[in-house]
């Protein structure tokens, strides 16, 4: 892949209340920052802390190795990354959840593939390791692979939110709010959903992978056991499908 | 039938057959050293590779001089040398030298006719003596040059020749051969001598069964991996290897329909399938298995680095990844066993540990041995994350072989049927479905894409982020592959609705209408009206009807003809309850529903109860009731009961077809004022109005013949059939027509039962196709019901009524408009109301007179429209 534009990657890492775990992804994400400094790639670190709690907290504090730290009240993931993103002044925004990890080598990687492609490449992990609560992984589907089905995504998410896109895509089309309570969730589906509808391109970048790690308390678990469902976007209406009877 | 040499060996073939009878001429010869140092002296680029020349390079490199040099120069194969020992670099004509110098140290075979190892068993001890060497020298020394040196006329060095019978068998030898085996070895094999029973036997059998010839007995020889000749021969080997012969994948293989037994079939796979690459079972893979061997690597190269503590030496294992000239089956059985190559993409060691605690504790062997001769056929047994036994078989009914996978790949394959949820085996085609399923290809691909978390960029991105994180590791134990859509649990869900869509009608509508089906019930005949006056109250907005739980439309009459029907249930029938909420969610959802009505509908039911709260942020939620039911222990039940509570918060509105049930819910549950005026009744409006029977009947005022009874109803537990016969039986002067069938079949009481004063009628379409007006009064028995339509049909012409006073049908009949019976399980109170009726029928017809007034009052079209109207809010009132 050649890298032919000097874009500036903004390398987010969000944390709410995962304590100590948080370290391990702060961890990873200096790794995969150093590995992409190295190769020449500008990096800026940014941490988002919306309403840490205090062994969340603590392990920001007295940084002084150039991390921008956010602190927020949304209580909201989605909203979250929509701050971040806003407030940003890097040319590429990559997220990472508080208790996840990268590959060493994604923010490089995705770097060079989104520098190569233009604004409305989305770039995915080939692969999502999960570990803790579950043992499985993730094989990640490219947009353009003849497989590639759009129905599927009414069913089912193909990409997590630890995705490294343009920061116009997130600008442009921001997460929606989860609302378990009302028996919605899976912001990231319903985003992946919205830019897919709105012409984005979902890339699978070759040799990486990312770890996510399934608590049995996690949000997602939550989501799933609450039968949450994706809010409706317009993949979810049929009015786009063409095989209708009377179509025929 | 002529045997064909073989190909191979052609070049030589002459040198073979000449060497047999040379070796026994010169058995007390010397060689010619003169000629041989001539030969030496020539150097070894331009040598010939003849007989003569290597009994010289035996004579140097040996010093055996006589008939032995001549038979190990005969003997020596130079293509399954070098095949065997990864020597095809190596110029044919330097490989005899190469074996005398280095492949007789590593006790390397010079043919498929020598085997090194059960040669090895058959040597005599060690006898020291004063003239021979020391015994540790003896020892150190070569097998093949101990067997040559001192057991060439006395050891068979290969478990496949027996000597007596190769003399016995080949009559023309027995004059002329005075070593056996040295003439099967250096001509008998490549004439196609069979050199023992075993073999007979097998070769034989194909002879016999099948139009082909077997394969050579050089081929069968070198089949089998160097040194094993004695393991194949042994009865279990025998045994372990028919029992994983699976007969019917390998005659599919064949491409033949025969009625051939196991033993035939197993014979032609060891004397020619084999050879063929044909395999015995759908557990052994072939190209799978050399893909594996090809990228075969130590488990954990850290502490296997300190191979000499290991039972595999560094040198062993390297040997035994030799292919050599094995067949790939015989390779995996004696070779690739021993280096835990397991040869089919659908076997996992860990799964099956996991899964399996009497193998993980008590399985002394590798868990695959035990899986391939029993396990596969035990369905519980959990071997692979592509392939779950207890799902195929749900998936297919009933195996018709004796494992699952062997079903699958005879036949579910050919279905499309999957083994495993989420898989799509549309996306993996088997060019040869018999040699390799598509579950295997599936498996196979996954395994590829996979092979990347273990090798190379990726694994040491893993191995980086354990160094982070140690937990990134766990849990242990199989790990679930996915990549949607090719292998994901929701694929399924996508796979059935791009079934179902195509056969909507169209892309949206405003209103849909859930119903189980559409049989001759009450229920069904309220939805027509229901939906026949959404229809006309609604302001051009589209409605669908869906029938949810069985294929059923018998009366479309009662529905308009401008509403669409779509039988969901048609594309339901095997699915898990769970994936049928999943499908009629997308469909709601998809088609952009604004109002959503069940009626009766068990589908609908599940699915307000587990998504309400979401659907009613996207659309109004209706649903109508119309009676609880007893359950088998006599206990309430039904809608009204389990299933209210759960779906009543995202409700607009909910219906009932009469006002003690909406009353007993308004206060079972305590409900608000504003909650009770969700509940509103709908009185089902009569269908017909016009039609009085009161002038009829009046007539049998005077009537002094047979008085009759009329009945009509399920011949179900809940219509109280038994208490119909009790009072029959206890009104003997009166006959009882009766119209009605089983539907249920929950009754204890049947019609075989009924006194001969009982007169089952049949069933009817109309009501006004019945000789109503030969009957006096209509009698209604239920136990248990909601305002059913008979009722109000029968009510509203003018019919006298005895009726069971349960829940609504109080709103028909009371002691003005008929005789209601409170005690509705007792027959006497039935047979003093039919009495008073009958005793003054005027009187009984002022009744019917009055019921029919207040039942068009009650169920009156215009009062139905503008309750709907106002609820609903359709209409003007929108």
């Amino acid at each position: 892949m050649t890298n032919n534009k000097k874009l500036r990657v903004d390398a987010i890492l969000t944390a709410h209340g995962e304590g100590a775990m948080a370290s391990v992804s702060y961890n990873s994400l200096l790794q995969a920052v150093e590995y992409a400094e190295a190769r020449g790639i500008e990096v800026n670190k940014t941490v988002v802390l919306d309403n840490a709690d205090k062994h969340t907290n603590v392990i920001f504090e007295g940084l002084d190795n150039g991390t921008r730290i956010i602190e927020t009240e949304f209580g909201d993931q989605g909203l979250v990354r929509n701050a971040a993103a806003e407030s940003s002044e890097c040319d590429l925004i990559a997220f990472i959840d508080g208790d996840d990890l990268w590959g060493e080598n994604w923010l490089y990687e995705a770097h060079a593939y989104l520098s190569a492609n233009d604004e409305k490449t989305i770039a995915h992990p080939e692969f999502n390791w999960f570990f803790e609560g579950v043992s499985s992984v993730l094989i990640g589907m490219d947009q353009d692979d003849p497989r590639f089905s759009t129905d599927f995504l009414r069913f089912g998410n193909y990409w997590d939110a630890m995705c490294m896109a343009y920061r116009s895509a997130h600008v442009s089309i921001p997460y929606c709010k989860r609302r378990i309570k009302d028996g919605f969730a899976f912001e990231d589906w319903h985003w992946n959903c919205e830019t897919v509808w709105q012409g984005f391109n979902h890339k699978i970048v070759e040799d990486t992978i990312h770890f996510k790690r399934r608590r049995a308390n996690s949000q997602t678990i939550e989501a799933s056991g609450t039968k949450s469902l994706m809010p409706s976007t317009e993949l979810t209406a049929y009015s786009h499908l063409k095989q209708f009877k009377s179509a025929a | 039938m002529t045997i064909p040499s073989d190909e191979a060996h052609s070049q030589l073939d002459v040198e073979h057959n000449n060497s047999a009878s040379e070796i026994e001429q010169q058995s007390s010869m010397e060689i010619d050293l003169e000629n041989h140092d001539d030969a030496n002296d020539a150097g070894s680029a331009d040598v010939i590779d003849s007989i003569e020349h290597r009994v010289k390079l035996v004579a140097d490199a040996l010093f055996i001089y006589d008939e032995r040099a001549w038979f190990l120069a005969a003997m020596f194969n130079p293509e399954f040398y070098a095949q065997n020992y990864e020597l095809t670099d190596i110029e044919s004509t330097a490989l005899f030298q190469h074996f005398l110098d280095v492949g007789i140290a590593e006790q390397y075979s010079p043919s498929p006719a020598f085997d090194p190892a059960y040669t090895a068993t058959k040597l005599p001890d060690i006898q020291t003596g004063e003239d021979s060497d020391s015994t540790e020298d003896i020892e150190e020394q070569p097998i093949f040059v101990r067997w040559l040196s001192d057991n060439f006329h006395t050891v068979v060095p290969h478990a496949l020749f027996d000597a007596e019978f190769y003399l016995d068998r080949y009559s023309d030898l027995a004059e002329t051969v005075k070593n056996p085996y040295a003439h099967f070895a250096t001509t008998g094999l490549y004439e196609n001598r069979i050199p023992c029973e075993f073999l007979q036997k097998h070769i034989n059998s194909v002879y016999t069964k099948f139009d082909e010839t077997p394969a050579s007995v050089l081929s069968i020889f070198s089949s089998i991996p160097v040194n094993y000749s004695a393991q194949f021969l042994r009865k279990e080997t025998q045994v372990v290897l028919k029992k994983i012969f699976m007969p019917d994948l390998y005659k599919k293989q064949l491409g033949i329909e025969n009625d051939y037994s196991a033993d035939v079939l197993y014979s032609h796979f060891l004397v020619q399938g084999s050879i063929n690459q044909h395999r015995p079972t759908a557990l052994f893979n072939q190209a799978w298995y050399l893909e594996c061997l090809d990228g075969y690597k130590l488990e954990d190269p850290d502490t296997d680095t300190l191979r000499e503590f290991k039972a595999l030496s560094a040198e062993k294992i390297a040997q035994l990844q030799i292919l050599g000239t094995a067949t790939p089956f015989f390779h995996w059985f004696f070779n690739g066993m021993q280096l835990k190559i397991i040869p089919t993409p659908l076997f996992d060691t860990d799964s099956y540990l996991t899964a399996h605690p009497d193998i993980r504790n008590n399985w002394k062997n590798h868990p695959f041995m035990h899986f391939i001769e029993t396990g596969y056929t035990e369905q519980f047994r959990r071997h692979s994350v592509m392939f779950n036994a207890n799902y195929y078989r749900q998936a297919i009914g009933p195996l018709e072989y004796n494992s699952a996978i062997l079903d699958f790949t005879m036949r579910g394959q050919f279905d499309e049927i999957a083994p495993v949820g989420g898989l799509q085996l549309e996306h993996f085609p088997a060019s040869n479905p018999y040699v390799c399923s598509s579950v295997e290809e599936a498996a196979i691909y996954f395994h590829r894409r996979t092979n990347k978390l273990s090798n190379g960029p990726v694994a040491e991105m893993i191995a980086k982020a354990t160094a982070l994180e140690a937990q990134v590791v766990r849990p242990y134990g199989p790990k679930l592959v996915r990549m949607a859509p090719v292998f994901h649990p929701e694929s399924d869900l996508m796979h059935d609705m791009q079934d179902i869509i195509p056969d909507l009608a169209h892309a949206q509508y405003d209103i849909i209408i859930l119903m189980p089906h559409c049989r001759m019930a009450g229920s069904a005949n309220v939805a027509g009206q229901f939906t026949k006056t959404v229809s006309e109250l609604s302001d051009g907005e589209s409605i669908l009807v869906i029938t949810t739980d069985l294929s059923a439309f018998e009366r479309p009459d009662w529905f308009p003809e401008n509403v669409d029907v779509f039988d969901l249930s048609q594309h339901l029938t095997s699915l898990q309850q769970e994936r049928k909420i999943r499908i009629l969610l997308d469909i709601v959802r998809g088609l952009r529903v604004k109002k959503l009505v069940n009626i009766n509908s068990n589908l609908g039911w599940h699915l307000t109860n587990t998504f309400g709260k979401q659907l009613a942020e996207w659309m109004d939620i209706y649903f109508y009731l119309f009676c609880w039911d007893r359950d088998a222990k006599g206990n309430k039940g039904g809608y009204p009961i389990q299933w209210f509570l759960p779906s009543f918060n995202y409700t607009k509105a909910v219906f009932t077809d009469n006002n003690a049930l909406r009353t007993e819910l308004q206060d079972r549950y305590c409900l608000t004022d504003e909650s009770r005026k969700k509940i509103v009744t709908l009185h089902t409006p009569a269908a017909e109005t016009s039609i009085d029977y009161q002038t009829a009947l009046s007539q049998r005022i005077s009537n002094t013949g047979v008085r009759r009874v009329f009945w009509s109803g399920r011949f179900d537990k809940q219509k109280r059939i038994d208490v119909l016969l009790a009072i029959a039986k206890r009104m003997p002067e009166i006959e009882f027509w009766v119209w009605g069938k089983r539907v249920l079949n929950d009754s204890d009481v049947g019609m075989n039962d009924a006194p001969s004063n009982i007169r089952l009628m049949g069933t009817y379409q109309s009501i006004d196709d019945l000789p109503i007006a030969s009957c006096d009064c209509f009698l209604y028995t239920s136990g248990w019901d909601g305002l059913p339509i008979i009722l109000i049909d029968v009510a509203s012409r003018g019919i006298p009524i005895v009726a069971s006073a349960v829940g609504g049908v109080g709103d028909l009949v009371s002691e003005d408009t008929g005789w209601p019976i409170k005690n509705y399980a007792n027959p006497d109170d039935y047979c003093a109301a039919i009495n008073e009726l009958l005793g003054n029928y005027t009187d009984a017809l002022e009744r019917g007179k009055r019921g029919r007034e207040h039942a068009l009052a009650l169920c009156s079209d215009d009062k139905y429209r503008d309750s709907l109207r106002s609820a609903m809010q359709l209409g003007t009132d929108k």
